[in-house]
């Protein structure tokens, strides 16, 4: 009888008390109380084995959130195994019970291998948490293998093992499986400081992809829409360059006209905006063809002005494309294709970026100087550049948010 | 401890005696207040330092008193409190224990003294009205149910001294043999965790002046004396005993044993601390102290003699049936002799 042979139990129900923190305090003890007695490779063997099924899937759960908000159980829990234990000393301390077993004969005896693995049956009974079940396990795990090193029973330890390593595994997959990871931020000194800090700050599925997969087993890919991981991409394109000399060049002619038809036709725009909106939902099928239309009809000037819009607001996207002006943009395919009117492509940019614009500054609000060149539209786009990445962990966080909500 | 007691070994013990009984009393607040402490700083609140208990009992000693009805009652009630703390805390060895032949109280007075000091405390909360009145008679109710709990610790010592029993312990290691009394000392400790309504706080009174003070000190000085009493049972083996040898080495043995005692209470300081992270309500604290009194009480008690007991009573046994083999060879012969002292007229 020693002094781990005692705390063992105790240490045991203060895993049932109060969760897994203290399951690698169970483990050294335990082991401890292996090893007081004698060496030998079956006592070594099973404190190594004990060592490492508490102390390994602590370290595993530590690198993901804490789960136990659903737990409910009252604290009157570790009684039950106390009064249990009780029970147990009682049935196994008779003198009938310690006649059998000639070494105890007269000297104080715990059965602390049972009490332990009883300990961790009824934390894997009465509690609900996942996590506390897995170190009830654990903890019966321990016991057992305690109790087959006390009585030197090779096959016990060695069944135990095993059973241990199963246990261990299929819990650690399960906790890989459901549990959420804890934010990561390796401080990258290269790309680290290029990143704003609010990306950096928070989760990202680019770091958790380097270490292991999505959380719930799903790639980003799976988790957003593929709609919006669409547009996201398309964003992230659009973002990138920096005007080169020529574009911006070209550019410079185009902006005057935009200004001139803003200034002329703005009304128009507005007067127009409720028919328009009305059949939105209608031309979202359409959506990418009204695109590829409106980029053939309007090469050079329409086309460097339109994207950054879409950049800025990706969730109105859906507001930009109107069945007029698909319309007029079809029907100036058309009469391109036909060869009706091949020398005035300024004007006719000049006649639909009006409405493009006017629409878009109703829907909202940040569009608004976008008619004044790419010398005024590029510093605001610097702040808020919304990497699919970004779009992605919003998507995924709102979803995982109204889980929550629903489970609580 | 063959020798006998004599007048120097005596004097010296009543020395030891006041002089633990002045530390206790001394140091409780500054306990209480080092628990307070440590807990605010694991719960992330900043409190008094430590030394606040006791500035705050000495400006109450200062304060008038407001009197109020039944203020005659708790006043009474405080002082006899403070009294039974006392007397507990110098039948209770801190560093030393007395030598065989010396008047030492059994470990059931101890205990009855604390549970009536305990049940003293909570008289003025009753008896004052207003909001604490309920949680008065709930702590009256559990302060009562105590020492029912405390059974299977009060069997573990027996009927003898106290100081005889930790003598007895003193020769065990706490690692090895004297483990189960680690677990009797873990219950008595537990005595004193999961008190007070909320977490941390204790029962608010509504005393005031030098009667407030009184009970600030007796609720210190007896969760100081039950936390000694648990750490003396836990390792006896830090107590000094006077007569095994001279004067000098039992000095020494009692330095070593005060600074043994300095350094249990730091343990319990930090594991009363962590027991008031449990926030709970008051009578499921009082549910949970005594379930765990009472049943690592009884597992201590089941560990410590459950095989002494089977032993003890396969000797009965055995001693019983030879007593009886004896006897019926006796009756046989008696029979005989009877036998021929009938054939021979």
């Amino acid at each position: 009888m020693t002094l781990a042979v005692i705390l063992a139990p105790l240490l045991a129900l203060c895993v049932v008390a109060r969760g897994i923190g203290f399951l690698p305090a169970l483990g050294v003890v335990t082991a401890v109380a292996m090893l007081v007695d004698a060496r030998e490779p079956l006592q070594e063997f099973g404190a190594v084995c004990v060592v490492l099924f508490s102390v390994l899937p602590v370290w595993f759960v530590s690198r993901y959130q804490d789960d136990g908000a659903r737990e409910r159980t009252g604290p009157m829990v570790p009684f039950l195994a106390l009064g249990l234990m009780v029970i147990l000393q009682l049935a196994t301390g008779t003198p009938a019970a310690m006649g059998e077993a000639p070494g105890h004969a007269g000297a104080a005896y715990l059965p602390a291998g049972l009490c332990v693995a009883l300990a961790g049956l009824v934390a894997v009974t009465c509690r609900q948490a996942m996590v506390w079940q897995w170190a009830g396990l654990l903890a019966c795990v321990d016991g057992v293998m305690l109790s087959g090193v006390i009585e030197n029973q090779v096959m016990v330890v060695g069944v135990t093992a095993l059973a241990g390593c199963v246990v261990a595994l299929l819990g650690g997959m399960c906790v890989h499986r459901v549990m959420l990871r804890v934010a990561v931020a390796p401080a990258q000194d290269g790309a680290g400081a290029e990143r704003p800090s609010a990306q950096s700050a928070g989760f990202e599925l680019g770091d958790v992809e380097q270490t292991g997969p999505e959380p719930r087993g799903l790639g980003p890919e799976a988790v957003v829409a593929p709609r919006i991981w669409t547009e996201a991409e398309a964003a992230a394109e659009d973002e990138e360059p920096l005007p080169r000399p020529d574009k911006a060049a070209k550019k410079a002619v185009p902006s005057d006209g935009e200004a001139k038809a803003d200034v002329d036709q703005p009304p128009a725009g507005t007067g127009a905006l409720q028919d328009k909106r009305a059949s939105d939902a209608e031309t979202v099928a359409s959506d990418d063809d009204a695109e590829t239309v409106k980029q053939k009809d309007v090469p050079d000037a329409s086309h460097d002005t339109a994207k950054p819009t879409e950049t800025e607001s990706i969730e109105t996207g859906v507001m930009k494309t109107d069945p007029s002006e698909d319309a007029l943009s079809e029907d100036k395919a058309q009469d391109r294709k036909a060869g009706l009117n091949p020398a005035a492509p300024d004007a006719e940019a000049s006649e639909k970026i009006p409405e493009h614009t006017s629409d878009t500054a109703t829907s909202s609000a940040a569009d608004q100087p976008e008619p004044f060149g790419p010398e005024e539209k590029e510093p605001e786009a610097e702040p808020v550049p919304r990497t699919p990445e970004m779009i992605a962990r919003d998507v995924w966080l709102r979803g995982y948010l109204t889980e929550r909500g629903r489970d609580a | 401890m063959t020798h006998e007691l004599t007048w120097g070994w005596a004097f010296a013990c009543l020395l030891a005696l006041a002089l633990q009984t002045v530390l206790m009393v001394l140091a409780a607040p500054w306990f209480s207040g080092w628990v307070n402490r440590l807990a605010g700083r694991l719960t992330g609140e900043h409190r008094f330092l430590a030394g606040g208990r006791w500035q705050d009992i000495h400006h109450q000693f200062r304060r008038p008193a407001l009197r109020q009805r039944g203020d005659g009652l708790s006043s009474l009630a405080c002082r006899g409190a403070l009294v039974l703390a006392v007397f507990a805390a110098c039948m209770t060895p801190v560093f030393t224990l007395v030598p065989a032949g010396f008047p030492a109280p059994g470990f059931f007075l101890l205990c009855s003294a604390l549970v009536g000091a305990s049940l003293l405390l909570g008289l003025p909360l009753v008896v004052q009205g207003g909001t604490t009145t309920l949680a008065g008679y709930a702590a009256l109710l559990a302060e009562s149910l105590l020492l029912p709990a405390l059974v299977p610790v009060l069997v573990m010592a027996g009927g003898q001294d106290f100081s005889a029993f930790l003598a007895h312990l003193r020769q065990l290691s706490p690692v090895g043999d004297g483990a189960p009394f680690v677990l009797m000392g873990v219950a008595l400790f537990l005595v004193t965790a999961w008190k007070g309504r909320q977490a941390g706080a204790e029962l608010p009174c509504q005393l005031s002046g030098a009667d407030r003070a009184l009970w600030m000190l007796a609720t210190d000085c007896v969760q100081l004396v039950w936390i000694t009493l648990a750490g003396d049972v836990a390792w006896a083996s830090s107590l000094a005993l006077p007569g095994e040898s001279g004067v000098e080495p039992w000095l020494a043995q009692c330095l070593a044993g005060g600074a043994f005692w300095v350094a249990k209470l730091a343990i319990a300081a930090l594991l009363l601390a962590g027991t008031q992270l449990m926030v709970l309500t008051f009578p499921r604290r009082a549910r949970v102290r005594l379930a765990a009194v009472f049943l690592l009480g009884l597992l201590a008690w089941q560990v410590a003699y459950a095989g002494q007991s089977g032993a003890i009573g396969q000797d009965r046994t055995a001693s019983a049936q030879d007593e009886q083999d004896e006897q019926d060879e006796q009756d046989e012969q008696d029979s005989a002799w009877s036998d021929e002292g009938n054939a021979t007229p």
